[in-house]
């Protein structure tokens, strides 16, 4: 599983936070990464696996916390909006270029925490720290499975 | 105001951080050119006043999460200074390879993805993929020997946790830097490609009276020492960098504007670095250079994305003579004692030169700090290039102006911030 986010950006955390609540509850062969940027390298991590979750801040207008499941094969990235980030590579493109190039794992997906803000040196809202939990338990469930 | 009279781009595309773009035309000429930034400011140097001064490293390296390296060299040199240090040998060696590995992964993601579909009538990296997957997948991988260079050297890739005042915390095994070196015998080759490719690109006819501002070092093309030279005849210390270059606020923009004292603006990156220090080249990428046409002074900003080619060639070219003459030093850091002081700092990020100063006071603390980055000295620079380039071409339909503005911006690689992952998500149907 891989926690995309910055942990000094608010509700940006949220990814790598939950990378740190599964890390030592995953099965074999499982592992748990912080990803910090650069989207373009994310194919370079889960290219071979078996399978990939991904945990991300989202922002979709839905209630702040709200955990989002997506399975990113079965859900083209055209049916999702363009990403709201004016930087070079979103997820969804990221996600999209492993596509092109032939680099996507067998089983990808979404676990979205819908965030409120991601202000430099803000604290996580709280809304979103309560259900980190759900999002981790979303990633147990399926690396479980 | 009719839309014929205003060209605005909200948010720009394929850059990092957060800007748009509003060009005001009057009367068929351009009357304002506004280079909108509004990334809001951070506040950095004063979050620094009081810390320690081996904290700068660390804390500077967050202001930006592609070129961090270039905020930690300017950081540890000019703390070093300050304190009447000298890094030299494997440790100064190793801080060339790291800026190599930052070179390179800024570099290649900026002509693969970011500015190459601008030259081949793609509306993203994404969509040159699905033509040109080799390509892109080859660039992809030179990329990530650049991540993996700044991993082995820093320790991670992105905010490099391995630099300190001083040297390193931790060196890296000759065996540890060996199987990068396997692969940069196939980096340089494909180093070379991108070189033959941008070169073989349609440019805009259009160039610029710029004068450019770059580091030069005696003996090689510049990382991160040297004297601040300009192609007007500049050659100064660091410690005189203030009395030429000034900083100003500008309604429009969050970032400061840097000018030179007499007003007039100026160019820092690749295209300086070039016309300032080509001949420190190696004599094969000189070579390359001429054959595919790029002289030794390069006026036109779209043209940049070739001398960044010429420049990751050098870096492959610099990281694997490092790495072969590597010996292990004794110590992975020189002592380093503070005092009160004043040290000047600048490194070539690759947008362009990045400056630091720092006074500190004999207890290690922080006592006042200045950064000058790269994209602020650029910002006059771009809206002069911008006001140029639509002069011209006002009678061209709106949506292909705007088109080529931004494309204009994009020349400059500009780094409005560094990066935060935020997905606008929108399941429609579900």
């Amino acid at each position: 599983m891989i926690g995309v986010g910055h942990d000094d950006r608010a509700d940006d955390a949220a990814g790598p936070a939950v990378a740190r609540m599964v890390a030592s509850h995953l099965p074999d062969g499982w592992h748990a990464i912080e990803h910090h940027g650069d989207l373009t390298a994310l194919s370079d991590l889960w290219q071979g696996m078996e399978e990939a979750v991904i945990v991300d801040a989202v922002v979709s207008g839905a209630p702040v916390g709200t955990i989002h499941h997506v399975d990113l094969l079965a859900e083209p990235p055209s049916r999702l909006a363009a990403a709201g980030s004016s930087h070079g590579i979103g997820l969804l493109e990221a996600v999209d270029l492993a596509r092109t190039l032939g680099r996507l794992p067998g089983r990808l997906t979404l676990v979205g925490v819908e965030a409120l803000q991601a202000a430099v040196g803000a604290p996580m809202s709280l809304e979103v720290q309560c259900h980190l939990p759900v999002a981790a338990a979303l990633v147990l469930e399926q690396a479980l499975a | 105001m009719s839309r014929r009279n205003l060209i605005r781009v909200p948010a720009l595309a394929r850059v990092e951080g957060e800007g748009g773009l509003t060009v005001t035309l009057k009367g068929g000429a351009v009357d304002r050119v506004e280079l909108n930034i509004f990334e809001p400011p951070r506040f950095f140097e004063a979050l620094l006043r009081g810390r320690r001064f081996t904290e700068a490293p660390d804390v500077t390296a967050r202001i930006c999460g592609i070129c961090p390296v270039a905020y930690q060299m300017s950081s540890v040199h000019a703390m070093e200074r300050a304190c009447g240090v000298t890094v030299d040998g494997a440790l100064r060696e190793l801080r060339r390879l790291l800026y190599c590995g930052e070179w390179i992964e800024s570099h290649v993601l900026h002509i693969v993805m970011l500015h190459a579909p601008d030259f081949l009538g793609y509306e993203s990296g994404l969509h040159l993929a699905k033509d040109q997957p080799k390509l892109v997948e080859r660039g992809l991988q030179l990329k990530k020997l650049g991540n993996d260079i700044v991993r082995a050297v820093g320790g991670r890739e992105i905010h490099p946790v391995n630099v300190k005042v001083g040297g390193f915390y931790r060196v890296p095994t000759r065996r540890e830097l060996a199987p990068l070196r396997a692969r940069l015998d196939e980096a340089y080759l494909v180093a070379e490609e991108l070189v033959r490719w941008t070169a073989g690109f349609d440019f805009p006819d259009f160039e610029q009276p710029w004068v450019f501002v770059a580091l030069r070092h005696e003996r090689e093309y510049p990382f991160c020492e040297g004297r601040v030279t300009s192609s007007d005849g500049l050659s100064m210390d660091l410690a005189d960098f203030e009395r030429e270059f000034v900083e100003e606020q500008v309604p429009h923009s969050n970032a400061l504007h840097c000018r030179r004292k007499d007003g007039s603006y100026y160019h820092v990156g690749p295209l300086a670095r070039w016309a300032l220090n080509a001949d420190h080249l190696p004599a094969d990428i000189r070579q390359l250079a001429s054959a595919v046409g790029v002289g030794p002074v390069e006026r036109n900003p779209f043209r940049s994305i070739v001398v960044r080619a010429l420049e990751t060639l050098f870096a492959v070219h610099e990281a694997l003579r490092i790495i072969d003459g590597y010996v292990e030093p004794d110590a992975p850091s020189v002592p380093v004692e503070p005092r009160d002081a004043t040290g000047w700092g600048a490194s070539e990020a690759p947008r362009g030169i990045l400056y630091h100063r720092y006074r500190i006071t004999q207890d290690g603390r922080i006592a006042e700090a200045r950064i000058v980055p790269p994209t602020s000295q650029n910002q006059a620079t771009i809206e002069g290039d911008l006001r140029a380039f639509v002069t011209p071409r006002v009678g061209l339909p709106e949506k292909e102006l705007t088109w080529q503005c931004e494309q204009a911006i994009r020349n400059y690689d500009p780094c409005i911030s560094c990066a935060t992952h935020f997905l606008r998500l929108e399941l429609r149907g579900a």
